[in-house]
């Protein structure tokens, strides 16, 4: 649509070139002078016509996490944002086991960019998934801990992610990022 | 060096653990919103101005946990945010108000006792949980100083930590006992009755509240944190007043408290049982005092240098008393004259002089542990003693020479005024 509007655009000035007085008479730097500007013209409304609509700023922060039981078929949905998504692939992944699915209470969080991060209790690992085409992509895999999460839960500390373990209040949480542990590890 | 790395050591953890408690905000906001569902229950159930009271003052309550997390809470909980929550629940409260013609006065007066004993209740788990944390102190303290025996004895950093931790204790201790009494005033001031005069539906509600505030439970732990405290240190004669004192207090607040509660659990076999645990856990904290005082004075005297036969009573550290002190000026042990008057220095001037004349004797006495006759008695035998084991003063070798020249003297003279007279 905004290229079509650039070559009206370019047939309307190429049009009242062609209807200008009888008297002008061309002078060959004159003549120069308007080809070029024309020219940067049809550039510059060609230019506008490609650019991306680009909204900023955005927040796709969840301000807390939810806790996601999958059914039988391994789906979730989350009822407050209309989200689901089927989380097989993501057990299977962390547990190389996705018989039981159901067992598996997941702690989901959504950052500032739309990334979401998952975890859940016994996972070693929190999954930062981004979107696809129709699809959510592991965008990073981030290990928390070698034994297993004993009580995760996810707060939303912006920029960061902050990991807690819920029985162990004084413990220090994990500040997570899209792409890893926040420099400086523990906080 | 090393004992304050102790000290800094314990100071860290206790910090550490005190403080930076991390919580999930989704756990808040169900936390948040399960206790405004239980309230809109419990508002749909009221049936008296009591209730409605109970409920005004629960939201209350609920207000000032959560304001703290208002931010999270306006974020997190859809369609309503914090305020619009609290303030749906309090106009449902104000219908049910109505609907059960309760006056608003009458409403405000029980909110604001109730408001009270939450707020006491609240205090006095703060304080229980400190107390705890207090007493663990006191144990590594100690136990730091039984490790390093030698150079604690020397050091005053360990020492004046180990005490500023005692006196904390001490002061949290009897600051509770005060704060559980208040809190029973405060929910008997709701009826403006006596438990007597209550009809069962009254006694039922007094007891749910006394069962919601854990009065009875209350009282035991903190006569059970008194034992602890009577056992985990060695305290000064003026600390075992006080603590007697406390206890004679605490005693007679119980007392008052007895009936009423064997009024309110007519049926209750089980709280018969607790209040009867509460009379024979505060005559166990009366003898443990008495065991502490008397067991702290014998190790006082062992300190200053005189062993005792072991005493319980007043009666009976009297007559030890009396009894080694017969032993010493009799000499029963044949020991040499400087033995004995070291070891009657000793005690003179660190036991006698320093604590038991001047604090020891006056605090038994008030706190009637000793009778007015004993302690004459022990002043009195105390004083045979000096009397026994004094050396004689110069000044009586020098008035018995005078004595002695005046009487030569004076027979000298009646001999010279003779012998003229028998010449004659």
């Amino acid at each position: 649509m905004r290229i079509l509007e650039s070559c009206f655009a370019l047939l309307y000035i190429d049009t009242s070139l062609l209807k200008m007085p009888s008297n002008f008479s061309p002078h060959p730097d004159r003549h120069m002078k308007t080809t070029i500007g024309i020219s940067v013209c049809i550039l510059a409304l060609l230019a506008m016509g490609c650019s991306t609509l680009v909204l900023r700023p955005v927040d796709f922060s969840w301000p807390i996490e939810v806790t996601l039981q999958p059914d039988g078929k391994g789906n979730v949905r989350e009822n407050r944002y209309q989200v689901s998504f089927n989380v097989k692939a993501l057990l299977y992944e962390e547990l190389k086991d996705s018989a039981a699915v159901t067992k598996h209470t997941l702690h989901v969080i959504r950052d500032n960019a739309g990334f979401f991060f998952i975890t859940a209790k016994g996972f070693k690992n929190v999954y930062v998934l981004g979107h696809g085409n129709g699809t959510l992509e592991l965008h990073k895999k981030i290990l928390v801990s070698e034994k297993g999460l004993d009580a995760p839960a996810l707060n939303q500390r912006a920029p960061y992610i902050s990991l807690i373990n819920e029985k162990k209040g004084s413990e220090a949480p994990i500040l997570l990022t899209k792409d890893g542990i926040a420099e400086g590890g523990r906080k | 060096m090393r004992t304050m790395k102790i000290i800094v050591l314990l100071l860290t953890v206790a910090v550490v653990s005190m403080s930076a408690q991390q919580i999930s905000d989704r756990a808040v906001v169900e936390k948040f919103s399960k206790s405004v569902k239980e309230l809109y229950r419990a508002v749909d159930l009221a049936k008296s101005a009591f209730d409605c009271a109970d409920i005004a003052a629960s939201i209350e309550g609920l207000k000032k946990e959560f304001t703290p997390h208002k931010e999270l809470l306006d974020r997190s909980l859809y369609p309503d945010d914090y305020a619009k929550s609290i303030a749906n629940l309090e106009g449902r409260l104000l219908v049910r108000q109505k609907d059960l013609g309760v006056i608003e006065t009458q409403i405000a007066r029980i909110a604001e006792l109730e408001s009270q004993v939450r707020e006491l209740s609240g205090k006095i788990e703060a304080l229980s949980g400190e107390n705890e944390q207090l007493l663990g102190a006191v144990k590594n303290l100690q136990r730091a100083h039984e490790l390093n025996m030698e150079a604690a004895r020397s050091d005053r950093a360990l020492v004046d930590s180990l005490n500023g931790v005692i006196a904390r204790l001490h002061k949290n201790v009897k600051e509770r006992d005060q704060l559980i009494f208040a809190l029973v005033d405060s929910l008997f001031m709701q009826y403006d009755k006596d438990v007597a005069s209550m009809n069962d539906v009254e006694k039922q509600r007094v007891s749910v509240r006394f069962e919601r505030r854990n009065v009875l439970t209350n009282i035991k732990k903190s006569i059970a944190d008194n034992l602890k405290f009577l056992e985990s240190t060695t305290l000064s004669a003026n600390d075992y007043a006080e603590i007697e004192r406390q206890h004679q207090r605490f005693s007679s607040q119980w007392k008052g408290l007895r009936p009423k509660i064997a009024s309110l659990y007519l049926g209750g076999k089980q709280r018969k049982n607790d209040a009867a645990s509460v009379d024979s856990m505060l005559s166990t904290w009366s003898s443990k005092v008495d065991q502490s005082t008397w067991k702290a004075l014998g190790g006082l005297l062992t300190k200053g240098g005189i062993e005792l036969k072991s005493f319980a009573s007043g009666g009976e550290f009297a007559g030890s008393f009396r009894e080694f002190v017969a032993s010493e000026i009799s000499n029963a042990k044949q020991e040499p004259g400087d033995v004995r008057l070291k070891r009657y220095n000793t005690f003179n001037d660190s036991v006698w002089k320093a604590e038991l004349e001047p604090t020891w004797l006056p605090v038994l006495e008030q706190s009637g542990k000793i009778t007015a006759d004993q302690k004459a008695e022990i002043e009195k035998s105390f004083e045979s003693w000096r009397k026994a084991i004094s050396p004689v003063s110069p000044i009586v070798y020098v008035l018995g020479a005078a004595v002695i020249l005046v009487l030569l003297w004076s027979l000298n003279r009646r001999v010279r005024k003779k012998t003229p007279v028998a010449r004659s």
